[in-house]
């Protein structure tokens, strides 16, 4: 239907001499596509002498072009042909991002408020240390805050949240959702083959790997399986050989550890157990590995470290040489930090959001082996504290994922979508400026594309089943 | 970009480094002499120059020479330069983030757009990493949401765009020609 109508509007549109409409796929009129907006392969290879800024080599040239804002594309690619071949294309732009490596962290805390227990997601941009919102997760069942386990694939830019248990209710979940950090948005997936919570979790080689944890009898489960997130179906893989509920669990080396953590009263060392997706095999775990993971663990230059749960305790890194634990130097976890928190790392930043989502960097650094004998790496850890807002006071974290977005950063996905609130609040008394806006935006943010207002519009041509009125309005306002 | 000062060969340069100011007054450091396309000649202490990984590895093979000469190097953007690499060992020896943030933003906006643009070559040449990603972000930051003259005017680029092309360019974005910064 809402086909019709945009054939119907076409020709109208284009004697208003819109030319913006080539930005949306749904309008390109063929009239408008010339050999800058196609480039052909011969006109690309003509223009490959010319340097981007002169004076500069090209790498250079593009370290600096590739930090340009969306916003400011459409002027810039007006400049000269190889810019305009660079910025004109959105998807070139940001696959030239991604190969120079700029990425921006996004730290994505799933807390909850101590006294209503509702979850919310509250995202950290981990470059400007400002905090922003996404959509309330799509789920029917009012979710219990613990149990729950969060996955992200940090380079897609992609976080999984599954199982869980219903508040209120001892049942565990199957339920699984997805959040794409580029569409803004939550996608529910394919259900686990087995519902739990307080399970353990780990993304090996992009494979979701979920094991053990409460089920809906009395027993702890044994089972494990995995997730494709490309086919979106779950599969078993093999049982891990005892029942268990999962304390912590880490990937370290491809392989996913599993702890069940020290249980009251402490009258037995906790169980560990360790898949390796090559074998399809589970073994125990090492003595003093778990013995001594007594907190959150994140894996930082490739080696265990965990945050103990004790309070004011220093940083300590595994040595699987030796199956022992070592301190870190450097100062213990701040004061600001209090129970519960939770930890996540990126390159060698440690990321620990504690209650009322206090956020403390931990910046790991590697001191080289003084002696040539002596192999090993010692480590030392600075931290510094990141305040909160105020109204954050009532919230406590019960994950922390770190997402990397290789868009741009000025555009996030919170402020967008504020921006977007606003646009459809303010889509009826649009003035010129606003138009202007909305303009940069639209180029700026795929998603906010006309299709979206065309949504918007048919919401409210619905609501106020006066289509007539509405066509109107759009008329005026492209 | 952040990450790069945290990179596992910068961190054991630091571990090097720490110990420079204790010593700065035990015992005179040992000065490098840099000299510039132009015949200048800058005299700077050994752990500045050593931040400069092209004059590093000059000196890793010729280890007995005094003076380097850089040819692609005139001297109003080598002392830049070596007024930047001062200040980032003096943060390496005693790392405060939002110091070190504030110091970067004004280094780079007291610049003109001339001094900018002359001495990304310069970082370039002498593989100063953190200098260079300062700079590339300073000049995007400097392009934004400005006019379509004044960025050629400011890298000095020729309009290649046929009449044509360029009017339907500026039909199709109309509204990106409104609402910039002034020049």
């Amino acid at each position: 239907m809402q086909r019709v109508r945009l054939s119907s509007q076409q020709a109208l549109v284009h004697r208003l001499g819109d030319s913006q409409i080539t930005l949306s796929p749904k309008f390109r009129v063929a009239a408008i596509q010339s050999s800058l907006l196609n480039p052909s392969p011969e006109f690309e290879l003509s223009l490959q002498y010319e340097p981007l800024i002169p004076g500069l080599p090209d790498d250079i040239a593009l370290s600096c072009l590739l930090r340009v804002p969306v916003q400011s594309h459409a002027s810039c690619k007006a400049v000269c042909k190889r810019w305009h071949l660079l910025l004109g294309n959105k998807e070139r732009f940001f696959t030239r991002r991604k190969e120079l490596g700029f990425k921006d962290p996004w730290l994505f805390v799933f807390a909850f408020h101590k006294c209503t227990g509702k979850i919310q997601w509250h995202v950290l941009d981990l470059i400007h240390f400002s905090w922003h919102v996404i959509p309330a997760m799509p789920c029917k069942d009012k979710v219990c805050p613990h149990g729950v386990r969060c996955v992200s694939v940090a380079n897609d830019g992609t976080l999984f949240v599954c199982g869980g248990m219903v508040s209120d209710v001892d049942s565990p979940l199957d339920l699984v959702l997805k959040y794409e950090m580029q569409k803004n948005r939550w996608t529910v997936m394919n259900r686990m083959i087995t519902a739990r919570s307080f399970f353990a979790s780990g993304v090996i080689e992009g494979m979701i790997y979920v094991a053990g944890g409460n089920s809906s009898d009395l027993f702890e489960l044994d089972s494990a399986e995995v997730l494709d997130p490309v086919k979106g179906n779950w599969r078993r893989i093999a049982n891990m050989g005892t029942n268990m509920a999962s304390y912590d669990a880490a990937v370290l080396d491809g392989k996913l550890l599993v702890t069940e953590g020290w249980l009251w009263p402490f009258f037995f060392a906790p169980r560990g157990q360790i898949y390796d997706p090559m074998t399809d095999k589970w073994e125990n775990m090492a003595f003093g590995l778990r013995e001594g993971w007594t907190g959150s663990s994140v894996v930082v230059y490739g080696r265990l470290f965990v945050v103990s749960d004790l309070e004011r305790m220093k940083l300590k890194v595994y040595d699987a040489e030796n199956d022992s634990w070592e301190t870190i130097e450097g100062p213990p976890l701040p004061e600001q930090i209090s129970k519960p928190f939770a930890v996540s790392a990126c390159d060698c930043k440690i990321y620990v959001v504690g209650r009322n989502l206090h956020v403390v960097v931990g910046h790991i650094s590697r001191l080289q082996p003084k002696g040539i004998c002596e192999k090993k790496w010692s480590f030392s850890v600075r931290w510094h504290a990141v305040d909160p807002p105020d109204s954050f006071c009532d919230l406590t974290p019960s994950s922390s994922q770190l997402l990397l977005s290789y868009s741009d950063k000025k555009i996030s996905p919170a402020t967008a979508q504020d921006s977007r609130v606003e646009f459809c609040r303010n889509m009826f008394t649009s003035s010129t400026q606003k138009m202007m806006r909305y303009r940069r935006l639209e180029s700026a943010w795929p998603g906010f594309g006309r299709g979206h207002l065309f949504d918007k519009l048919e919401e409210a041509a619905m609501k106020l089943d006066d289509l007539k009125k509405i066509q109107k309005l759009f008329i005026k306002m492209v | 970009m952040s990450s790069s000062t945290d990179s596992p060969t910068l961190t054991t340069e630091t571990t090097q480094l720490s110990p420079q100011p204790d010593t700065e007054t035990a015992k005179p450091t040992k000065k490098i002499t840099l000299k510039s396309s132009d015949n200048q000649i800058f005299e700077v202490e050994e752990s500045v120059a050593m931040e400069f990984a092209t004059v590093k590895s000059f000196f890793e093979d010729s280890p007995s020479t005094d003076t380097v000469p850089l040819p692609n190097v005139t001297a109003k953007p080598l002392s830049q330069v070596i007024e930047f690499c001062k200040e980032q060992i003096k943060f390496k020896a005693n790392p405060d983030e939002a110091q070190k943030k504030k110091y970067n933003a004004e280094f780079v906006t007291e610049k003109s757009d001339k001094d900018l643009v002359d001495m990304i070559p310069v970082a370039n040449y002498l593989e100063i990493k953190d200098l260079l990603d300062v700079l590339n972000q300073a000049v995007a930051d400097r392009i934004e949401n400005k006019s379509v003259e004044y960025v050629r005017s400011f890298f000095g680029i020729d309009n290649d765009f046929t009449a044509e092309e360029e009017a339907a360019l500026r039909r199709e974005h109309a509204w990106a020609y409104e609402g910039v910064d002034e020049d």
